[in-house]
């Protein structure tokens, strides 16, 4: 039994008459400690994918299972990172931790609960920015009480929604190495939906990709056998990186049925003019 | 004249600064283009690509020096170059036939109606959307709109294509796709095409050339790769290809170079501080209709000011 | 020779096995040799030297470069291209440079130089120069030895004007050194130089009046330097008199700071003076400090703009 199991899990939306399937023969058994990485697309389902998992959501047939229990509520054990930054703009870095706390952690005392949520928010590296409104901080900076926020709850699975998607490709370096760091530590359960192989392979031990929807499900997944830590810089050279990288890609290129779709038309043909040189006229 | 048919010549975008010397935030941008060539420009946020982008397409007035496209100094905007940007701004009103004849009419005010309506439909049947000419913006996934605005943009029959981050906000397989659909128009139409972009990937398999862009402020051109694969090509070859993650690895390792979390101390020795101070120096500008940039960091005493040129060696010995 | 003795007993062997400077006759016809160092391989010279070894333009490697007027580097040249193919087999000898020196309108110097390469040796000499319709650098020849990865890489790397080593070297007109080059932010081209233990840079500007020919660079590590001590001199009005210590010098490998004083070491006083490129060998007369163990070097001038800019040390 794993430790987090998606059974035969069927999905969709609408009457029986135009019924719109998001998911269909969702398989996933994922074990304890283990980090796997699902690649979504744009309108895959990985959304749909992600309320299952935590529980917000039910699937028409099959189950969501964590240690044995079929899930039917989302609880805190599975803590979800969102991609757009789910804080209240109206509390401060530490309010914002200090509101999740409270909630899971009702008996902890006043002394315990404040260096517990500054031990979060030293891990992800905001000390000092612990009375700054969410508006006052850079988007990675966001991500980060995000972050501390989740982990916080101490969840026994951790749920990343595209947590980095939306930042630059600097910032979300540095974020993939945070994150990792911080999983070293106590390498928690993680499920991470992402778009991009090279963070997948950087951060996980497997990858599972979506095939595009309607009706997307899991079909293959690939272990991630490189040794941890991993060096971003050295990876490029790794030729086990480079034949996943490849496996992957080559993988995903297959499945992409909007290009298959929206063939290139050659009977159109172009009349022999040219463009006006506005550039004589002007 | 092919061979330098675009030339960008010591591009410089400067902002006055009320409490000291104006920050240049490009400084000294040279770049020759060959007639069909795809220019990839690579550098971290904020190293001024975007503004080296807009400074060629004209949208962003020009501190100092030149962009000569197929032998014409440019001034301001024009349909000779066409840009597509990150989201392509479709008007919401219209179908996609009808955002990309908006510009067909411009361009072609001599040609009859019926030739028009042939132009917009070849153009968006090259980027696959044949079937989906009539639909609305709203109808259409973001990968379909960013074809819209790709097809509109080549329809002006651009002497040079600018792509600002095309992709920028595309899932890896959309983008992917598209990229593969800007090289199959490119292989048809051979238009000289300059692509910014922070993804390492989108730029050695799009580029015959990727230029490295140093960090701003006084960004300049660090390094140029020349990326030896042949036109068409097949993303599985090229992934195969033995000297992709060489390439890759290199354009990997000067970013790092300049990555500031990593690297954000200043040399510390006191050789490196004075080779910095020197470098802060102003550079002199040369005279921007010679090809040839002068020296720059002369001392007051150094009395040899005049160009170096460049012999064109060729093969070298 | 004592100094062969000490080069063959300590591990790290320079890569450089001989240094001639050839003179060029006033008709530029032929070039004579006037001056030369061989390391741990006397084989390489000679017979003709002291009455003067002459080849005739095209003749030879430094007839070649007379012929050509732009530097030749050749990996394991054939006979025709190098005189010397036998004996240079023999010493280990798997590249030979020849560089032209000019001084106004004329070709007045060729320097030789030869380089040894094993498997143990990691080092390169790289020559760069203009490539057709761009204003840009490329590599044009290149010798190395433990460094395929390096290399491979290279050969699609161009640079402009004031980029990286040989771009600062185009911009400066002058001899650039450049250390730490694993961390350098001014060494574009880390990929595999920093793993395969590349430390030192030496750039320098081939000039013909106010045109550059090319960029020569020796890329060093600490194990088999191309030089032991590098250093660069530059003078302020184009005199010998002028001269001054400009940026690092350093020994490959030693610490930084590590130079001798300040006054100008007699080989480079002679260079700038004598307005032509200068093989010594005695200690010292490079300016290298004592622990940089070398005895012998040579000093190579740059003109640009009818004026000495400055002269580069590089010693064994």
């Amino acid at each position: 039994m794993a430790f987090l199991e998606l059974n035969n899990v069927n999905k969709g939306f609408g009457p029986p008459s135009s019924r719109y399937e998001v998911l269909r023969d969702v398989n996933l058994a994922i074990e304890e400690n283990e980090f796997v990485a699902v690649i979504g697309f744009s309108g895959s389902g990985k959304s749909t994918l992600v309320s299952l998992l935590a529980g917000l959501e039910q699937p028409d047939t099959g189950e969501v299972r964590m240690k044995g229990e079929v899930v039917t509520q989302p609880g805190p054990s599975r803590g979800i990172m969102f991609q757009n930054y789910s804080l209240l703009p109206w509390l401060s870095v530490y309010q914002n931790i200090e509101i999740a706390v409270r909630k899971v952690f009702p008996e902890m005392g006043k002394a315990e609960r404040r260096d517990y949520i500054q031990g979060f928010i030293d891990m992800v590296t905001l000390t000092n920015s612990e009375w700054k409104k969410p508006a006052e901080l850079s988007g990675g900076m966001r991500q980060r009480l995000s972050l501390a926020r989740t982990l916080a709850m101490r969840p026994e699975v951790l749920i990343l929604d595209e947590p980095l998607s939306a930042l630059d490709a600097l910032t979300r370096a540095v974020l993939q190495d945070e994150i990792i760091r911080i999983w070293e530590e106590d390498r928690r359960t993680v499920v991470m939906i992402t778009n991009d192989v090279d963070e997948a392979a950087l951060m996980a031990d497997r990858i599972v990709p979506l095939t595009p929807g309607p009706a997307a499900t899991l079909e293959r997944s690939f272990p991630v056998t490189l040794d941890r830590p991993r060096d971003r810089t050295t990876l490029n050279f790794n030729p086990d990186f480079k034949k996943l990288r490849n496996t992957v890609s080559n993988f995903m290129m297959d499945l992409n049925e909007e290009a298959k779709q929206l063939r290139v038309e050659t009977t159109y043909r172009l009349p022999d003019v040219k463009p006006l040189d506005l550039t004589k006229i002007g | 004249m092919s061979d330098r048919y675009v030339e960008i010549v010591n591009l410089v975008k400067a902002y006055p600064n009320p409490t000291g010397d104006a920050i240049r935030v490009v400084d000294g941008f040279n770049l020759t283009v060959k007639k069909g060539e795809v220019v990839g420009v690579i550098g971290h946020s904020g190293c001024g690509k975007s503004t080296v982008l807009t400074m060629v397409a004209g949208l962003n007035a020009i501190t100092s020096g030149d962009v000569v496209v197929d032998g014409k100094v440019t001034d301001g905007p024009g349909p000779d170059r066409a840009v597509v940007f990150q989201a392509p701004c479709l008007l919401p009103w219209m179908t996609a036939f009808g955002n990309v004849m908006l510009g067909v009419k411009r361009v072609y005010p001599h040609v009859s109606k019926a030739e028009r309506r042939e132009i917009v439909e070849y153009y968006l049947s090259l980027v696959g959307l044949a079937d989906a000419m009539t639909k609305y913006p709203r109808e259409m996934s973001g990968g379909m709109q960013q074809r819209v605005g790709i097809a509109r943009a080549i329809a002006l029959q651009p002497k040079m294509l600018l792509l600002d981050e095309p992709f920028g906000r595309l899932d890896s397989l959309t983008r992917m796709d598209l990229q593969d659909v800007i090289l199959g128009i490119l292989n048809r139409e051979k238009i000289t095409t300059m692509v910014i972009t922070h993804d390492v990937d989108e730029a050695v398999y799009m580029s015959d050339r990727i230029c490295m862009m140093t960090n701003g402020p006084r960004a300049r051109v660090g390094q140029v790769l020349n990326i030896p694969f042949e036109r068409p090509r097949e993303r599985r070859e090229v992934l195969e290809h033995e000297l992709y993650y060489d390439l890759r690895g290199c354009l990997i390792d000067f970013l790092e170079k300049f990555d500031k979390h990593k690297h954000p101390t200043p040399p510390e020795t006191a050789a490196a501080k004075r080779e910095a101070v020197k470098a802060a120096e102003p550079v002199v500008a040369g005279s921007p209709a010679s090809l040839h940039p002068s020296f720059g960091e002369y001392s007051e005493d150094d009395q040899y000011g005049s160009p170096l040129t460049l012999a064109e060696v060729g093969g070298g010995a | 020779m004592t100094q062969a003795a000490a080069m063959t007993s300590t591990q790290t062997q320079a890569m450089t096995a001989a240094a001639e400077v050839w003179r060029v006759d006033a008709q530029e016809q032929s070039v004579t040799l006037i001056e030369s160092v061989y390391l741990d391989a006397e084989a390489l010279r000679p017979a003709g030297e002291g009455g003067g070894a002459t080849l005739a333009t095209g003749q030879g490697l430094a007839g070649l470069v007379l012929a050509r007027r732009v530097p030749v580097l050749l990996n394991e040249p054939d006979a025709e291209s190098f005189e010397r193919v036998g004996p240079a087999a023999d010493v280990g000898v798997k590249a030979v440079l020849g560089l032209p020196i000019f001084d106004e309108d004329k070709l007045t110097y060729v320097v030789v130089l030869m380089f040894r390469g094993s498997p143990g040796m990691v080092g390169a000499v790289e020559l760069w120069a203009g490539r057709s319709g761009r204003f840009e650098l490329g590599l044009a020849e290149l010798f190395h030895s433990g460094l395929e990865h390096f290399a491979k890489v290279s050969e699609h790397v161009n640079f402009p004007m004031g980029s990286g080593l040989p771009g600062e070297v185009w911009r400066d007109a002058r001899p650039r050194l450049m250390t730490g080059l694993g961390q350098s932010r001014g060494f574009l081209r880390s990929s595999g130089a920093e793993t395969a233990g590349l430390t030192t840079g030496f750039g320098y500007p081939i000039i013909h009046r106010n045109e550059l020919k090319a960029v020569m660079l020796w890329l060093s590590s600490a194990v088999s330097p191309l030089a032991a001590y590098q250093a660069v001199w530059r003078t302020k009005d184009g005199t010998a008199g002028a001269l001054a210590r400009w940026c690092d010098d350093r020994g490959v490998g030693l610490a930084h700071g590590a130079a001798s004083s300040e006054a100008v070491p007699g080989a480079v006083l002679k260079a700038g003076s004598e307005r032509r490129p200068v093989v010594f060998t005695e200690a010292g007369a490079g300016g290298a400090p004592e622990d940089a163990k070398v005895s012998a070097g040579l000093a190579l001038p740059v003109f640009a703009h009818e004026k000495m800019r400055a002269v580069g040390v590089l010693a064994w």
